[in-house]
């Protein structure tokens, strides 16, 4: 336990020292401030229309203008950032929290429980990320709830394959070996000696799915199968945005920049955070 | 292994993989809330007409019968009508799916045309601004979703400047240019999030490939910088590229989903949101099965294009 | 005394890394007379594959720089040459390198064919079927059974031995005047040294290549070498004909080498390895780098930094024991 705190300190130095990496966290962090003081820092609710005020652009008094029900954007992206984020973390962090254990017992035990779970792994890898993920919207109803839901779905047996990836090329190590010998039980073995191992590949694919979840709602919410209006969700506002794309552009801009930011932010960091990991894979 | 034999092995493991697709779209099917049959049949619906409908599809069987009753219907070409239409499934299919192949093929086109030579040039002089600027570019390309590029894109190049044409399509029968300037931005939105990711991954393969001792070899021997960045490290390189190639068609895949949907093309992509969204389930499963086919059936030619590239695995 | 063919002086070649600067050539003075073999010996880690590889200017750029220094070859500057010129009349012309792995020094991806056809096809201007030809012929050279199969086969198809007299025969095609050879029998089985190095002594006779020999294995020197320079750190330590050097080493380096070698232990049968490990390059022990493992180390060594002292016989060290 000693050794992994020190390991921390390690990367997270490391990842700092580079300036994309640290500018990434920073925007990160600033992004999970904002939509958790959303309701505080918002001029307005998401939904508060105010007469009169349909269609304005960009001014002092609504910096990203207002939108065809007289909402000012400002305050439906500030609060959009909260299903985005929300859906983001929380899907990839249940994918994960489900895949290690499942990775870990396929990867240790292999067999023809491993056989089982490696043939489904497969089927659902045949399938492209968003296909499955629009294929278990079909299942479920649409809401930003479901959606954090299916992109779990898609993405465990992604996690079980790299969990089980590191069991593999550990397995076989001496210290597995001698702790098994020594009659460790499965369970302390999988805690304290695989675990460990997993944690910096996890972390790592943790922060790039983070990105691609969040396109992922955006994207489904677009199509009208995931966060469904009135809620504010950054694909579903650029949805509605499009009939009147050509007179009020900003309604489609400033949605779509706030992806952007927030997704490039994280791939900013999770680059980072592989390079502080294995500086060797850099150059 | 011979090259007879790694074909071989790699032609039969897409059978079983065919047939879990087709599990895993029956059971979503299966799934779906409601009473299927009312559903299916809609305004024919009637207690006969279930009934009848029931024995035809075997619908009072158990269901591992049902399954193969309907796997035998998708490999014989029959995928049922669609609900709305009433025309066959497998037609609409047919006759949308050569517009999305063109997209696709466009898009991928232009993605690998230009990420070789960005790649390549960014890793031959590595850190230095250019390799900056090409790194920071293909971050920002990654990072944003089709459709607010596609929207972009829409605004500047089809509202604004009027250059082109906003929307729908017009098919090479109506000559190459026509079809050309309508697809054209919807190829590029596509194009541009892969292109930005073969960049980073051609970048990194040829700075592993620069590092190694044949390159050595080949400046000790006199050949121009030029035809060792080229020739002796390029080929190298694009051998782990193209594998990853493979999964990133799937990416593809899913972007021309949405591409579809904004830019109104006919593809499957629009065949099959539309049918999603007016619950065309007999429709739906035929788009699924398509599109996971067609991934599949892309990662099977990306290993054929390993053999071309990596004279280590041919054996006579 | 004929003039020499490789007249290297203060030649400094230095990386600049993250850590900081590797001094890995800090100051060496080298020739070779046309149609001799240089051995030049050392730990791993030494400089002998940096000097080498800074003849003919393949140090890459970032992180490495040839900071100072003068390489002449055949009389011409070689630093000041422009790349074409570099490329044209010495690279794989008039100066043929070979490396340490075979099993890496070829492209896997190319035939062995298409890689020695290039040469033939650069420096000769030969048309694609007569440099395959001359491909064919050359593989014959050296040794390899049915040339004109092999130079169709790829490298994966060559064993370890037969890789690496196609690299012999990739670097002699254009009769070069001098052959640098980085470990050239390392990375094989112990007979299949053997008969790379008969095959470098044939050759060597034939065409009169002078040939600058990098090793750490004082075996392959004491059979092939006319000449013998050891270097430690950075520097040249020691320079002398072979005979002289075997017989009686002058650097306290080079004797702790020749003692910690099998075949020249002592009475008792036991080797004696040298004590402690090469110094960091970046952070160098002030005097004389090797004083802090030198069994006959005298307190001006650890301050003043030895130079080459001369001595009779044509050799040359640098030792403080040995100023006059």
């Amino acid at each position: 336990m000693e050794k992994k705190r020190g390991m921390v300190r390690i990367v997270f130095r490391r990842l700092v020292k580079r300036r994309t990496a640290a500018a990434g966290l920073i925007v990160f962090v600033f992004m999970i401030l904002v939509a958790l003081l959303a309701d505080y820092i918002a001029p307005y609710g998401p939904n508060d229309m105010l007469d009169d005020m349909q269609y304005k652009a960009p001014s002092a008094a609504h910096p990203m203008g207002t939108d065809m029900l007289g909402r000012d954007v400002l305050s439906r992206v500030i609060h959009g950032s909260r299903v985005s984020l929300a859906v983001g973390l929380v899907s990839m962090i249940a994918a994960s929290l489900l895949g290690i254990p499942l990775g870990i017992v396929s990867g240790y035990y292999g067999g023809w429980i491993d056989q089982i779970f490696m043939r489904v792994v497969d089927v659902l890898l045949a399938f492209p990320v968003f296909l499955l993920a629009i294929m278990i919207m079909v299942v479920l109803s649409p809401s930003a709830a479901n959606v954090a839901v299916a992109l779990s779905i898609v993405y465990v047996p992604r996690y079980m394959r790299l969990v089980r990836g590191v069991v593999l090329s550990i397995r076989e190590h001496e210290y597995i070996e001698a702790a098994r010998a020594l009659g460790v039980r499965p369970w302390r073995i999988f805690l304290f000696h695989i675990l460990p191992n997993c944690l910096a590949p996890v972390m790592v694919m943790v922060t790039i799915s983070v990105g691609v979840a969040i396109i992922a709602e955006a994207s489904l919410s677009f199509l009208g199968m995931g966060t469904q209006p009135p809620m504010p969700s950054w694909g579903s506002d650029l949805r509605e945005s499009l009939n009147t794309m050509e007179l009020n552009p900003w309604l489609a801009l400033f949605p779509g920049l706030a992806i952007l930011l927030t997704v490039l932010a994280i791939n900013m960091l999770g680059d980072g955070l592989r390079d502080a990991i294995d500086p060797r894979l850099k150059q | 292994m011979s090259t007879r034999n790694f074909l071989l092995r790699r032609t039969i493991v897409l059978i079983p993989t065919f047939i879990g697709i087709t599990l895993v779209v029956f059971i979503m099917i299966r799934a779906i809330p409601g009473d299927p049959i009312l559903t299916i049949l809609a305004e024919d619906y009637s207690p006969d007409a279930a009934q009848e409908y029931r024995e035809k599809m075997g619908l009072n069987k158990p269901i591992a019968v049902q399954y193969l009753i309907w796997l035998k219907g998708i490999v014989t070409g029959d995928w049922g009508r669609s609900l709305l239409s009433r025309r066959p499934v497998l037609d609409e299919i047919l006759r949308c799916l050569p517009v999305t192949l063109e997209l696709l093929a466009l898009a991928l086109a232009l993605a690998i045309l230009f990420s070789i030579p960005f790649g390549v040039i960014s890793a031959v002089k590595p850190n230095s601004p250019r390799d900056y600027s090409l790194m920071t570019l293909s971050m920002l390309g990654i990072s944003l979703p089709e459709f607010f590029l596609g929207a972009l894109l829409l605004i500047v190049f089809a509202l604004k400047l009027r250059w082109l044409p906003a929307t729908s399509y017009a098919p090479l029968s109506k000559g190459l240019v026509q079809n050309l300037s309508h697809m054209i931005l919807p190829a590029l939105t596509l194009g541009l999030a892969r292109m930005a990711m073969f960049t980073r991954l051609v970048r990194n393969s040829m700075l592993e490939v620069i590092r190694q001792d044949y390159i050595d070899t080949a400046r000790a021997k006199g050949v121009s910088e030029w035809w060792v960045i080229n020739k002796h490290a390029l080929k190298n390189a694009l051998i782990p590229t193209v594998t990853v190639i493979g999964l990133q068609i799937g990416y593809l895949i899913g972007g021309a989903i949405i591409v579809e949907s904004l830019f109104s093309l006919p593809g499957i992509g629009s065949l099959g949101i539309d049918a999603i969204l007016t619950r065309d389930y007999t429709m739906v499963q035929g788009f699924v099965i398509v599109s996971a086919s067609g991934f599949l059936l892309a990662n099977f030619a990306v290993d054929l294009a390993y053999l071309f590239l990596d004279p280590r695995i041919r054996v006579r | 005394m004929s003039e020499a063919l490789v007249e290297i002086s203060g030649l400094k070649t230095h990386f600049f890394t993250e850590d900081g600067v590797v001094r890995a050539v800090d100051g060496v003075d080298l020739s070779i007379r046309a149609g001799e073999t240089l051995g030049l010996v050392g730990e791993s880690g030494c400089g002998k594959t940096v000097t080498a590889k800074s003849i003919l200017r393949l140090i890459p750029e970032p992180p490495g720089r040839i900071v100072a220094g003068r390489i002449l070859f055949q009389g011409r500057d070689v630093l000041g040459l422009s790349k074409k010129e570099l490329r044209r009349e010495l690279r794989g012309n008039r100066i043929a390198m070979i490396f340490q792995d075979p099993m890496t020094s070829l492209n896997p991806v190319y035939t062995v064919g298409n890689q020695l056809s290039e040469v033939f096809r650069i420096h000769r201007g030969l048309g694609r079927r007569r440099a395959l030809a001359e491909s064919a012929a050359a593989l014959g050279g050296v040794g390899i059974a049915s040339p004109e199969r092999m130079i169709l086969e790829y490298p994966h198809r060559f064993s370890g031995g037969m890789r690496q007299r196609a690299m012999i025969a990739m670097a002699l095609a254009c009769h070069p005047l001098l052959l640098i050879a980085d470990e050239p029998s390392t990375a094989l089985d112990v007979t299949i040294q053997a008969q790379i190095l008969e095959l470098m002594r044939g050759l060597k006779r034939e065409l009169g290549t002078a040939i600058l020999l990098i090793t750490h294995n004082l075996g392959v020197v004491a059979e092939m070498a006319d000449r013998i320079a050891v270097m430690y750190a950075g520097h040249v330590v020691e320079s002398s004909e072979a005979m002289d050097f075997f017989d009686r080493p002058l650097h306290p380096y080079s004797t702790g080498l020749l003692h910690s070698f099998p075949g020249r232990a002592d009475r008792r049968g036991r080797l004696t390895p040298i004590p402690g490990t090469i110094p960091d390059l970046i952070q160098p022990p002030p005097g004389c780098r090797f004083h802090p493992r030198c069994d006959r180390v005298m307190p001006r060594c650890r301050q003043d930094f030895p130079p080459i002292f001369d001595l009779p016989g044509g050799r040359q060290v640098r030792c403080w024991l040995y100023e006059q």
